[in-house]
């Protein structure tokens, strides 16, 4: 092994350590871009009643996260639950859950009408107004979902929780449930801020999946094509090298090289 | 293996590389120029449109190209600095078009010569 070959190698191993990092710095453009691109398609489909998007107790539909919806119905404040610990602009809180009973199929849908910082302040809406919702969909968090929280959920008061687990509300609340909750974005009339204005609307988080840009994903693998690629080089150059010494060495010098 | 020295040691397999490399000189030539296209029309980089979809397809042609001007430069005994300029050719519109032209007619003249010689 010649000392040029052990300095090219060291060159060749920068070459892939920095093309494998641009790889992954594409992956991560590419899920960004993904991200974006669901983000930004995801208002643009038209706003459904929540009739025609999720019906009770079915699984999540495909692509229902982040749907704009509206239901109709009325809030069944006495089952209403609250979600801590909970962030709303750096400030610990809880999400106010409120069961709406959905007018066109009578089943339950579980809205966070918002977020309140004492739970005094979650005073829920009066029954008898009938209220249409408008939302952005989401799926029912799983248990684990925020872990195991500095509050032990044995120690929350009733009608508290610590994740919006709908597996827990559907034994909680009678009737049929929907297998979704949705953030409201707004509601006519304004019954949440008629009753306490201290609730303050949780924005909806922008949707945690999302595809992969193709343009960005494909130069990931360009990068790392031409990071193996460049061993291939330096090994194939040493070989080369040692194939040809091996050579001139049993022609003993038998110049036929310019 | 078989013994290898400097110059060209299989003929044939040389050649086979030469044509490999002249396909894709002219295919990578051509990739750039769409790109190169494209991008004018959308007016800069960074715009999306139809170069999200060539982008890619231009830079698996690139990668090929690269692979068979290694092809070629193994076989006909380059240095790595040639090798990494031909390759770095392929950046610049128009020009692998001349490079095709130019590599070709040094081969072709070295084969020639390690017939004769």
């Amino acid at each position: 092994m010649k000392p040029r070959w052990l300095g090219l190698l060291a060159l060749v191993l920068a070459v892939m350590v920095s093309f494998t990092l641009l790889g992954l710095w594409q992956l991560s453009v590419a899920r960004d871009q993904g991200k974006a691109e669901q983000v930004r398609a995801t208002p643009t489909l038209p706003i459904t009643d929540v009739g025609s998007v999720p019906t009770p107790h079915t699984p999540f539909p495909r692509g229902g996260d982040g749907r704009r919806i509206t239901a109709t119905g009325r809030y069944d404040g006495s089952a209403q639950v609250l979600v801590t610990p909970r962030l709303l602009r750096g400030q610990r809180g809880y999400w106010v859950v409120t069961p709406l009973v959905v007018h066109s199929t009578g089943a339950r849908l579980a809205v966070v009408r918002g977020f309140v910082t004492d739970p005094a302040q979650a005073v829920a809406p009066a029954v008898a107004a009938e209220v249409t919702v408008s939302g952005t969909l989401t799926p029912g968090e799983s248990p684990a979902a925020h872990g195991p929280s500095d509050a032990a959920p044995t120690a929350l008061p009733d009608g508290q929780m610590t994740n919006l687990d709908l597996s827990v509300l559907v034994n909680r609340w009678p009737g049929t449930l929907y297998n979704a909750f949705v953030f409201a974005t707004k509601e006519v009339p304004d019954v949440t801020s008629a009753a306490s204005p201290a609730v303050l609307r949780v924005p909806p988080p922008a949707g945690a999946g999302g595809g992969l840009s193709w343009r960005n994903t494909a130069y990931a693998f360009q990068w790392w094509a031409f990071a193996l690629f460049a061993a291939y080089m330096w090994w194939r150059m040493v070989r080369d090298d040692y194939e040809s010494g091996k050579a001139t060495n049993v022609r003993a010098g038998s110049s036929d090289s310019r | 293996m078989s013994e290898q020295v400097r110059p060209i040691l299989d003929e044939a397999a040389a050649r086979k590389a030469l044509g490999y490399f002249k396909v894709m000189a002219i295919a990578a030539g051509c990739a750039l120029i769409v790109f190169a296209v494209i991008i004018v029309i959308n007016g800069g980089f960074g715009k999306g449109g139809a170069s999200t979809v060539w982008a890619p397809i231009h830079g698996f042609i690139y990668f090929v190209f690269v692979l068979s001007i290694a092809n070629l430069g193994f076989k006909v005994g380059w240095s790595l600095q040639r090798m990494v300029l031909i390759m770095l050719s392929g950046f610049v519109p128009l020009l692998p078009f001349f490079i095709e032209r130019k590599v070709a007619g040094e081969v072709e003249v070295q084969l020639a010569g390690s017939l004769t010689g």
